[in-house]
């Protein structure tokens, strides 16, 4: 009886129906892509502070590599570190391999400068530059800039580069222009602003380029 | 006769209560399988600095222990103390800590096991190297 009813009064929806299913459906249309919306937010920036956390990470390597095949020869200085009147931006030079290239020995220099974009002035910050000259004189350039060779940014938003230099392991200092090369090197390098990174590796310099 | 007409027009009506519930979970578990791999890879990207720098001590920790070559088989613990001078306000606190111990390999005696596990706030990373121990002046 009632199957019968039903079917009688059938042909089409009414509007309280119509209305109530397109409200539901615009309500849950509505949720479910705030969700999504935010999710793909959240997943780009994500992606953003990954592909710059793989670039830290790299280029950590990069110079922990650098740092191991130390290449000094006797009677010249291998290692020279010298730190700027600011905190956390200390000039690293030493003559090594470059990982990437292995084209003989190359001069390394490491050094935080201000780092101005053409484009976007709001990228502007201070950046990790890096610069190496084919190993062709007998002894460690200066910072003085030369043309053979510019400086690059090599690490963008990095704010702190320190050294410190150790024979034994106990006592550490901020400087070192000796002959020898230390046996420990400890680098920290920091990025600040809103995904704070920061590593800190200690190196024996010269022991050579395998990893673990 | 009557009853297949009726089973058709009850058909035609809509879905069953059952159907819709499924149809919800589907839906429900294919949003959570994407939920999760996102948030995976957001915990990833959170923790990957922290996870390198504690492969970074673990692979120091390793190569001080081979290279200097005195290792018991006793676990030795220690904080892992990296501040500098003009940065042991930021550190109050060690961060990381980091445990390594040699054990003598089950198949040769002669070769170690050197393990280095470093642990950090969220998770820790395990290394280990073999090493064989040979007596130089050959008296045993």
């Amino acid at each position: 009886m009632r199957i019968g009813t039903r079917h009688n009064r059938g042909g089409g929806f009414t509007l309280v129906e119509m209305m109530l299913t397109v409200a539901l459906v615009a309500l849950i249309y509505t949720l479910i892509s705030t969700i999504l919306i935010q999710i793909a937010r959240y997943v780009k920036t994500g992606s953003v502070v990954a592909r710059q956390r793989v670039k830290l990470l790299r280029s950590v390597e990069e110079l922990r590599y650098q740092l191991r095949s130390l290449y000094y020869p006797s009677a010249q200085v291998g290692l020279m570190g010298k730190r700027s009147s600011t905190d956390g931006r200390d000039s690293l030079v030493f003559s090594t391999t470059n990982g990437r290239t292995h084209r003989g020995v190359v001069e390394a220099c490491y050094q935080i400068q201000e780092y101005t974009d053409a484009e976007d002035p709001k990228k502007n910050g201070l950046a990790l530059y890096y610069r190496e000259f084919p190993f062709r004189r007998r002894e460690l350039r200066t910072l003085e800039p030369y043309n053979e060779a510019a400086w690059e940014p090599y690490l963008k938003n990095v704010d702190i580069f320190e050294c410190e230099y150790s024979v034994g392991g106990g006592v550490w200092q901020r400087e070192w222009e000796a002959l020898q090369p230390p046996q420990r090197v400890r680098v920290r390098i920091e990025r600040s602003g809103e995904n704070h990174d920061r590593i800190v590796f200690d190196v024996t310099p010269g022991i050579g380029a395998a990893r673990w | 006769m009557k009853r297949a007409s009726q089973e058709t027009v009850s058909e035609s009506r809509g879905f069953t209560l059952v159907e819709v519930l499924i149809a919800l979970a589907v839906g429900a578990v294919a949003f959570g399988v994407v939920l999760h791999s996102v948030g995976l890879q957001m915990t990833l990207v959170a923790n990957s600095v922290e996870r390198h720098q504690m492969l970074m001590y673990a692979s120091e920790a390793l190569e001080t222990a081979l290279a200097r070559g005195t290792l018991g088989e006793e676990e030795i613990e220690a904080p892992i103390d990296r501040s500098s001078r003009n940065s042991d306000e930021r550190e109050a606190a060690p961060a990381f800590f980091y445990s390594i111990g040699a054990k003598p390999v089950t198949a040769d005696p002669r070769v170690q096991q050197v393990s280095v596990t470093v642990k950090g706030r969220r998770g820790q990373v395990r290394l280990s190297a073999y090493r064989l121990r040979v007596r130089r002046n050959s008296e045993e």
